[in-house]
């Protein structure tokens, strides 16, 4: 439907969840570690593992080949849960 | 012809200076990357307790700044060096987001916030200024009315608002610092996670 594409209003938006902190701790990765290995700052990996940030699926993509993990085993919307 | 043996010493002589010097650049910008992305000393800036005071700090020295040079006549050098220094603290505050002079320091966190940030503040500089007209005509239309007892169509009364030199340099340093300081302020409170000197990182 026509009334259904587009932009949703920021609180309507889904949330995104993810298991960043969970599997980087599990693999022994500081923050600072992932966050060398995938191009960004130390506390942009702390605002995406927080989930007040959404990564761009290139980041996303970094990050699940960092911790060695599919990409869909690491993000997913907050609805699924 | 060939280059004498003078000539031929002092091109590598210059061409020894030129890559040191190149490489002297180089380092230095390295370093000054490393800063602006690791340093911690200004850490205290950073977090949203340290935006809120930069913040409210800020506020309070450039309106009342202005207000206070405006009426009084004085302080305007205090003023001017208060409203650099607000500007300089927001820029340690947000790691230099806003100026990066051309160097490769943002990643997509920072860009995606400055860029909203930016929007934020070109409505709000739009809305403050839009504001400041009105509240200007409307003292013309008022002064002129008061005065004269009539509204015209086209208020004259800027031209009895006597505003000396001094009035006009305290209103330009206002402006300048409201202009600079506003994408910072659309930056938002929110800052970096707190992070104890002692924190292993994890």
């Amino acid at each position: 439907m026509l009334c259904d594409m587009g932009r949703k209003p920021k609180d309507q938006e889904e949330r995104v969840i993810n298991r960043i902190e969970e599997l980087r701790l599990a693999s022994g990765i500081s923050r600072q570690e992932l966050a060398d290995a995938v191009g960004v700052h130390y506390q942009t990996v702390g605002y995406i593992e927080r989930g007040e940030y959404s990564p761009s699926l290139v980041l996303a993509l970094q990050i699940a080949k960092v911790l060695g993990t599919p990409v869909e085993k690491i993000f997913k919307l907050e609805e699924e849960n | 012809m060939a280059k004498s043996e003078i000539e031929k010493k002092i091109d590598a002589g210059a061409a020894k200076f030129e890559e040191s010097a190149e490489q002297t650049a180089a380092n230095f910008q390295q370093r000054y990357t490393d800063w602006i992305k690791n340093d911690r000393f200004f850490d205290g800036f950073r977090n949203t307790f340290g935006r809120i005071i930069l913040i409210a700090l800020a506020s309070l020295w450039l309106v009342g700044g202005l207000l206070f040079c405006y009426n009084n006549g004085s302080g305007f050098i205090v003023y001017a060096i208060g409203v650099a220094v607000s500007v300089l603290a927001q820029k340690l505050s947000v790691r230099f987001v806003f100026k990066t002079g051309g160097l490769d320091i943002l990643d997509e966190y920072q860009e995606a916030r400055r860029n909203r940030a930016y929007r934020r503040a070109y409505s709000w500089v739009t809305s403050i200024v839009t504001g400041m007209v009105m509240v200007i005509l409307f003292y013309a239309y008022a002064n002129v009315y008061f005065t004269d007892g009539y509204l015209p169509l086209i208020p004259d009364a800027f031209i009895h608002w006597n505003i000396g030199a001094y009035q006009v340099a305290v209103v330009v340093v206002f402006l300048m610092g409201l202009f600079s300081l506003m994408p910072y302020f659309a930056w938002g409170f929110k800052g970096e996670p707190f992070r104890s000197k002692d924190e292993p990182n994890l």
